[in-house]
């Protein structure tokens, strides 16, 4: 049903009594316009005669020497100058309007007059128009989402599983203008603005077609509609995902016109309905085992039709000790069905991990200097070494991150790739025999598998050997990891076996798999093809969205997912805990103040051998850093007697959040302690953001989708209660939800960020490690 | 994993159980390891290892001798196969006890899991000096990182264990085939796929990837 404009009634009733010439803005009697474009008057009358258009703030109507005319003739009225009619009747006057941001949001009233001898005024009045003025001719925000069963009742998100429903929600609050309006959702197949421009005809592809909505000023949940109930195509070839575009048509005319929202018309989707990441893509694949000479023997795999492809991105793997280069079919046959070129090569581990990092870069050198000779030339301008992953597992995954490093350092020079043709690195549960300054990814994007049931690279501190988290938090830029209960060491791999798996609920090789096939596919998608879609993947809680085959509801499947945004992304950093180390300043230079009990900043670094509690051993259960390491942190608890929380007070000076997308930070829970023991479960707390004028809104974690996961229940590495390493989880809360249906919490002037813990404001209390708060810009 | 690697390490866990009992090496329900057992103490006397096969070789292009610090040249040395407890031949990520005979470190190409049957090469060694040298696992390390004086070391304590070299007799009752000639190592890790497959055959990858067809790379 269409809904009629009130200013359209409000000119149609002006226009009853006016005289007998037309006004029309742009062929309308209404319209919106950007700031800096021009505008199109056109008036009719009769011919040859001189014209003038008058321009008010009011809509009148008054009457003027006898005739009812639409504006108010207030003292801002002004006149615009304008052509006189021609011989057909016509004036027609092209105007500038001023680039002006105080124009956005205003409205005018125009009337148009000819100064006609015929008419009994000397003064034929036009009918009435109305002109609007935005940053564009429509207006962008995000839309598309799941709604939440907690404030800020709504996600807006980028991905959507296939088979999942699509929900619409906006904030009255944040736009006010849209409340008692009638409008269209449409859900259309994306497009760019350039497509947009070209066609704004909406054509809804979601099931049961657009709704017709209604919104009000009653808040989030309110204002939340179901548009799809999982119908929407997936991707064609190999893409992450099909992209739409959400438009709410105000003025339901069926087009993307201005005053209308989009969830779109950028270099992306509003949103995509993302594939089943778990499953093989398109192509079919074509396997092949050769030998370029010592420790140079390859398993490549490649889409069969690769001679009718262009250049495809290159994934080295680089297995582990004992292990074999034959052995990662599953990563090689998922990644080349979606257009990767995937080279397993045999490993020279056995020695160490300097020899191990030396094969891995002979390997990538010689074979893509050496695309002439293999497999006939076949692959020969089809790799694009520009583009290169690197995974490596175990004593490779540490391997992997030393081979970077020796090209940092110097001390290896490929002949066929240099520095930054590497774009990730993927360690599968690596060791760290070489320590800080030569097991180290340096600046390039890094991510981490752990099996927390790994008991041989067991995470145990009583080496500094089998401590993976090592190498993620050396990674000096972008990194994320991605941490497994109940998966053992060789699941990593596809050889079956002996498991080196020890813990309760252990999930089994097939379930590891689907996850790691789940989240390689929208890792090197992010990395490599800088797929935007992809990034919820590695930034949404496993329990929020995950790949759609991946394991849930399964005993002992739970996935920990970190993810910290690249130096470059505009982060702001609040405390990161590296510098300002006491505990009363932030990183950020802002006073810090807490009630949390026995906190303690300091290096990541379980103090002794092993899990066992005891209070000397202030971070035990943190495996995050060595002696030599730099990583650091904050430990605290919170008793469960009451509440208690860690105060940031933000400088002037920072206070503006309206540029940030979320607040973001990673946390856990602390291992064997008592009252991590006491309250044993996924942990959950409040963050409050308090602005100059003490207006305050709060947030729960689990509106990230889930709390802190418990430490996995693995007996061993000394005594107590089960228990094995603290595991980060990093969270993160849309700013945009803090000011959701909350007038008065202002986010362009926050004073403090307040987190809460205890009975008051989640799981009654804990002991907990803290680190890298920050504002991300995604 | 095929029935028969299933059924040989189940024979194996159960020699390991008798011998080191369960505080050393662990079995899932399953029948495989469920973690690399406990490394002893003192590996050259506790983990004992026997001399099974001996072929010299030689090699027309030198070879990188990885597997000890001074990454020296070779292209002579003996191909040994030597027999041990299987549990603690099952490749482990963390540091693994450094093979030794005599004062070399051996390069291990298969891993003896499950066949406790490791095929190894000793670069440098004639046959003659293996008949005098003890063959050892010394502390966990390593081997790029062992040089010659930490071979030394070990050396000089596993001889005062007790440990002496297999003596010629022995050498000559396992050395049952002429010298390997080799174009390199790469050509030798294939010659060595022979045995692998007699003495270890479940190393079936293994051995499949070290025939695999060969492209001379520049």
């Amino acid at each position: 049903m269409r809904r009629i404009h009130h200013a359209a009634l409000a000119i149609t009733a002006i226009a009853g009594v006016a005289g007998a010439s037309d006004l029309k803005l742009d062929g309308q009697t209404s319209v919106i316009k950007q700031i800096g474009t021009n505008l199109q008057i056109d008036l009719t009358g009769s011919p040859n005669l001189a014209t003038k258009v008058a321009v008010d703030v009011s809509p009148g109507p008054v009457s003027v020497l006898g005739e009812s005319i639409a504006i108010g003739l207030t003292p801002s009225m002004f006149f615009i100058g304008t052509v006189p009619t021609d011989a057909a009747g016509l004036s027609s006057t092209t105007v500038a309007i001023p680039n002006d941001p105080a124009l956005i949001g205003g409205t005018f009233y125009l009337v148009g007059a000819v100064l006609d001898p015929a008419d009994p005024n000397g003064f034929d009045f036009s009918s009435g128009a109305t002109l609007s003025f935005s940053t564009g001719s429509f207006q962008q925000t995000e839309l598309a989402g799941n709604s939440l069963s907690m404030r800020p009742f709504f996600e807006k998100v980028r991905a959507i599983n296939m088979g999942s429903t699509v929900e619409v929600s906006i904030d009255p609050l944040a736009m006010p203008s849209l409340a008692g309006q009638t409008a269209d959702i449409f859900v259309t197949v994306a497009k760019t603005s350039a497509g947009w421009d070209a066609d704004a005809t909406l054509v809804d592809v979601s099931s049961g077609g657009a709704e017709t909505v209604t919104f009000s000023a009653s808040g989030v949940q309110a204002n939340t509609f179901t548009v799809d109930t999982g119908t929407l195509a997936g991707p064609v070839g190999t893409d992450l995902g099909a992209g739409y575009d959400v438009v709410i048509d105000l003025d339901q005319d069926g087009l993307l016109s201005a005053g209308d929202v989009i969830d779109g018309y950028a270099d992306h989707a509003g949103f995509e309905v993302v594939r089943d990441t778990t499953q093989a893509g398109p192509f079919a694949v074509s396997e092949s085992i050769y030998s370029g000479g010592t420790w140079l023997d390859h398993d490549t795999y490649y889409p069969t039709n690769i001679a009718t492809m262009g250049k495809l991105p290159l994934v080295m793997i680089s297995h582990g000790n004992g292990h074999n280069y034959q052995w990662y079919d599953h990563i090689g046959n998922h990644l080349a069905s979606y257009g990767y070129v995937v080279v397993s090569h045999s490993n020279n581990t056995g020695p160490g991990i300097q020899t191990a990092s030396t094969t891995t870069l002979d390997n990538t050198d010689k074979f893509i200097g050496n695309l002439a000779a293999i497999l006939g030339g076949k692959l020969d301008g089809h790799v694009d070494s520009h583009n290169i992953t690197w995974i490596g597992h175990s004593r490779g995954g540490e391997g992997v991150a030393r081979a970077y490093d020796k090209i940092v350092d110097g001390t290896y020079v490929p002949t066929n790739f240099v520095l930054s043709d590497i774009k990730l690195i993927s360690s599968m549960a690596p060791t760290d025999f070489l320590g800080t300054t030569s097991s180290t990814p340096h600046d390039v994007p890094y991510h981490l598998w752990v099996g927390q049931a790994d008991s041989d690279v067991n995470g145990c501190p009583s080496s500094n050997v089998t401590q993976c988290f090592h190498l993620l938090d050396r990674a000096e830029n972008q990194s994320q990891s991605t941490s497994l209960k109940g998966v053992g060491h060789t699941w990593f791999h596809d050889n079956g076996g002996f498991s080196w798996a020890s813990g309760p609920q252990l999930i089994g090789e097939a379930a590891t798999h689907l996850i790691q096939l789940g989240y390689f596919l929208p890792l090197v998608k992010y990395h490599i093809e800088g797929d935007w879609a992809a990034r919820d993947f590695l930034t949404r809680q496993y329990e929020d969205f995950h790949p759609i085959s991946a394991p849930v509801g399964v005993v002992g499947v739970e996935v920990d997912l970190q993810f910290r945004d690249a130096n470059e992304s505009g982060k702001f950093v609040i405390d990161d805990f590296q510098t300002n180390t006491g505990l009363a300043l932030a990183s950020s230079g802002a006073a810090v103040s807490h009630t949390v009990q026995l906190a303690v900043e300091g290096r990541m670094d379980d103090g002794n051998s092993n899990f066992t509690n005891i209070a000397s051993d202030t971070f035990n259960g943190f495996t995050e850093g060595s002696a030599t390491d730099f990583t650091r942190g904050l430990v605290f608890n919170a008793d469960g007697a009451g509440d208690y929380d860690i105060t940031y007070d933000i400088l002037p000076g920072d206070a503006d959040w309206t540029s940030f997308q979320d607040l973001s930070f990673r946390a856990c829970q602390s291992t064997r302690h008592p009252l991590t023991t006491a309250f044993l479960g996924d942990s959950d707390f409040e963050v409050e953001l308090v602005d100059t004028l003490g207006n305050s809104s709060t947030i729960s974690i689990l509106a990230s989708g889930a709390g802190l996961t418990e430490p996995y229940q693995r007996t061993g590495c000394g005594t107590g209660a089960p228990g094995w390493g603290n595991e980060f989880e990093t969270i993160r809360l849309a700013l945009e939800g803090f000011t959701a249906d909350d007038a008065a919490f202002d986010l362009s002037n926050v004073d403090k960020l307040i987190f809460h813990f205890g009975p008051s404001h989640g799981s009654a209390g804990g002991r907990y490690g803290l680190d890298d708060i920050a504002l991300t810009k995604n | 994993m095929n029935t028969k690697l299933i059924f040989g390490a189940a024979l194996v866990l159960t020699a390991a159980a008798i011998t080191f009992g369960p505080n050393l090496v662990q079995a899932t329900s399953e029948g495989g390891l469920q973690a690399p057992p406990t490394i002893p103490d003192n590996p050259a006397v506790e983990l004992p290892v026997q001399l099974v096969f001996a072929q010299s070789f030689e090699l027309a292009d030198a070879a990188t001798h990885t597997w000890r610090a001074e990454q020296s040249s070779y292209t002579t040395g003996v191909l040994v196969v030597l027999e041990a407890e299987a549990a603690f031949l099952a490749p482990r990520q963390t540091a693994e006890p450094v093979l030794f005979v005599g004062n070399q470190t051996v390069e291990r190409v298969n891993t003896g899991y499950p066949s406790g049957q490791l095929v190894g090469i000793v670069p440098g060694m004639t046959l003659e000096e293996l008949a005098d040298a003890p063959i050892f696992f010394g502390q966990p390390a390593l081997p790029e990182s062992v040089d010659a004086a930490h071979i030394q070391a070990e050396l000089d304590a596993a001889v005062t264990s007790g440990l002496t070299g297999v003596g010629a007799e022995r050498v000559a009752a396992a050395t049952a085939a002429d010298p390997i000639g080799a174009l390199d190592l790469g050509d030798l890790h294939f010659q060595a796929s022979f045995l692998i497959e007699k003495y270890s055959p479940g190393e079936v990858d293994l051995i499949s990837g070290l025939r695999a067809p060969r492209i001379d790379f520049k």
